[in-house]
């Protein structure tokens, strides 16, 4: 039986109950994305490998297991992709990078363990910037896999640098899908995609069988439709890890109902529409409108004053130069895509170690600070993004003339603070911008707070479909 | 054209100038600022420093680079000994570790 879009596009939750309900059969379902991923994600440039023998496999082994009685869980049956920096046995692991495109590992990540664990379906590893942006790129073309597009406009950028999980989602390619980030790298795509991305607390989800760019700075997080997908999926993959020491041992129990018992105070950070496009404060003033509805909103929250980016970036160019030595010493750098690339990594190889220590001394105190803050609020908004979608073929900087976007304005207004202080967010859709792309506002707060950004994200999209569009490429 | 670090304070998070309280919030214990050199003295002393490391960069690495590349490479360690300065203008007591903890490694019994 064909499986029709529609039911593509449902949530995590919802496909989850057709399968319970076995009106939804796991093996039609992974049919049907596969079909998509290979039709339509050439086009999106989202896709590096399809796993189509594991995803049949494991989607027989969920139809008969839910056939016999036993159910997992809400991701038992639901097919999923991965950004393809994570390791999965025996199929090419390629960091989005030509220098690393027949690497292969004998074992699944840590998180690729877990959701198979809770049943879910590997359909797909998904396109990325190559070594996640790590050497510095300039432009959507950074990937040995080309350009990812988002669906809304084909002709922009997906974002990055979690590329393919972003356009994979949007497109009901796959009905979630695993992010990383370092500085952006989910909450962009999400942004540009129009879909919701989660990046957790530094340590809430083991990096085992990850690739490393900057180990003290790394988080995997879930991409998907919904707020509450967001919530289902991380509470499969967070905890404790015997494989990698930074992965917290404090329990995710994901529970909506209890974070929505009372009316949450949220903060909007204080000038947080300076200087991005109109349509971007045009949406997200009218965002907080509907925040008002479930939320005490308490306006100019400041910042505590850092040098957040400055840290975040010299911490990221000296533990890259590390993590990728090899490239760098054997001269492979040179086989990357982006020419900005095959010499961005060389800078951080002469950062002195006495800068690299202030800035990890400085980030203990600036984590201090961040959290006397965030502990007001259940969380804090602002524009995920100050512009929409890149288009392609341009350098970035170059991408919106009549909105300059020049060194110091804030284009992601919390992403050096929150990334280098570890905070969790969530970023959803909350509108349309120019070129019909989508913008996005984003949910920060106190770290190991998932359950509340969730709880905040989920009451915002019960009042709003912006979630439910669906791009042309549909 | 934009080195790197600037590039990353546009695109990749920025300034939060706007955002951000002034005077800070004091951390315990608080830091405090060194005297920093005028701009042009300090422009003066990290381009000649950017050159030393430039060079550091050539000896190790010049094989895999066209003079091109290593002139890029050169605009980024200047942006980089900006970013330097501004996190060396803030003094730290000695007390305040680097946000790491090294664990000991013991196996398993004899």
């Amino acid at each position: 039986m064909t499986i029709p879009d529609d039911v593509l596009y449902r949530s995590v939750r919802e496909l989850s109950e057709g399968i319970r309900a076995r009106t939804i059969s796991p093996v039609e379902l992974a049919e049907a994305y596969l079909q998509r991923l290979e039709q339509l994600g050439p086009r999106l440039g989202a896709v590096v490998t399809i796993t189509r023998d594991r995803a049949l496999r494991e989607a027989r082994a969920a139809e008969r297991e839910i056939a016999g009685g036993r159910w997992r869980g809400p991701l038992h049956g639901v097919p999923y992709g991965v950004k393809d920096l994570l390791a999965t046995a025996g199929d090419p692991t390629t960091w989005g990078a030509a220098p690393y495109r027949d690497q292969r590992f004998d074992f699944d990540a840590t998180v690729v363990q877990r959701l198979t664990r809770a049943g879910a379906v590997l359909v797909a590893k998904l396109a990325m910037i190559e070594l996640a942006g790590g050497f510095g790129y300039r432009q959507a073309d950074a990937s040995f896999t080309g350009p990812a597009r988002t669906p809304w406009n084909l002709g922009y950028w997906a974002g990055g640098s979690s590329s393919g999980p972003g356009a994979a989602v949007s497109a009901a390619l796959v009905p979630f899908a695993i992010g990383s980030e370092t500085w952006g790298s989910i909450i962009t795509p999400a942004a540009f995609s129009g879909i919701t991305g989660l990046r957790p607390t530094y340590g809430r989800v083991s990096r085992y069988g990850a690739m490393a760019l900057s180990w003290s700075m790394d988080k995997l997080g879930p991409m998907c439709r919904t707020a509450d997908d967001c919530g289902l999926v991380l509470a499969a993959i967070s905890g404790a890890d015997p494989h990698d020491p930074s992965a917290s041992a404090r329990e995710f129990a994901y529970a909506p109902e209890a974070a929505r018992r009372r009316r949450m105070r949220i903060g909007v950070l204080k000038n947080a529409t300076a200087g991005v496009q109109k349509e971007v404060a045009d949406n997200f003033d009218a965002s907080l409108r509907i925040v008002a509805d479930f939320a005490e909103v308490i306006p100019d929250v400041e910042l505590p004053d850092h040098p957040y980016a400055t840290a975040a970036s010299l911490i990221i160019d000296a533990e890259g130069a590390s993590a990728f030595e090899d490239l760098l010493e054997t001269g492979r750098a040179k086989l990357l895509s982006a020419p900005e690339d095959r010499y961005g990594g060389y800078s951080g190889t002469a950062v002195f170690a006495k800068d690299y220590l202030k800035a990890l001394r400085l980030r203990g105190t600036m984590g201090r600070a961040l959290d006397e803050v965030f502990a007001r609020y259940d969380a804090v908004v602002s524009p995920t993004r100050g512009t929409v979608a890149f288009p392609i073929g341009k350098p970035f900087n170059e991408g919106w003339p009549s909105v300059p976007v020049p060194p110091g304005v804030r284009t992601q207004p919390l992403g050096a603070a929150a990334n280098i202080a570890g905070l969790p967010g969530i970023a959803v859709p909350n509108g349309f911008g120019l070129e019909q792309l989508p913008t996005s506002l984003t949910f920060t707060g106190r770290v190991f707070e998932e359950t509340l950004l969730i709880a905040a994200a989920s009451e915002y999209q019960t009042r709003t479909d912006w979630h439910r569009r669906r791009p042309p490429i549909a | 054209m934009p080195t790197r670090r600037d590039f990353a304070l546009t695109i990749g998070a920025a300034t939060l100038g706007a955002c951000v309280r002034t005077p800070a919030v004091p951390p315990a214990p608080p830091p405090v600022t060194a005297t920093v050199p005028p701009a042009d003295a300090a422009a003066d002393a990290n381009g000649a420093l950017a050159d030393a490391m430039t060079q550091l960069v050539r000896q190790r690495y010049g094989a895999h680079l066209t003079d091109d590349q290593i002139k890029s490479v050169r605009e980024d360690l200047v942006s980089g000994l900006r970013a330097s300065d501004r996190l060396r203008a803030i003094l730290l007591p000695n007390g305040t570790e680097p946000d790491i903890v090294f664990a000991v490694h013991r196996g398993g019994d004899r």
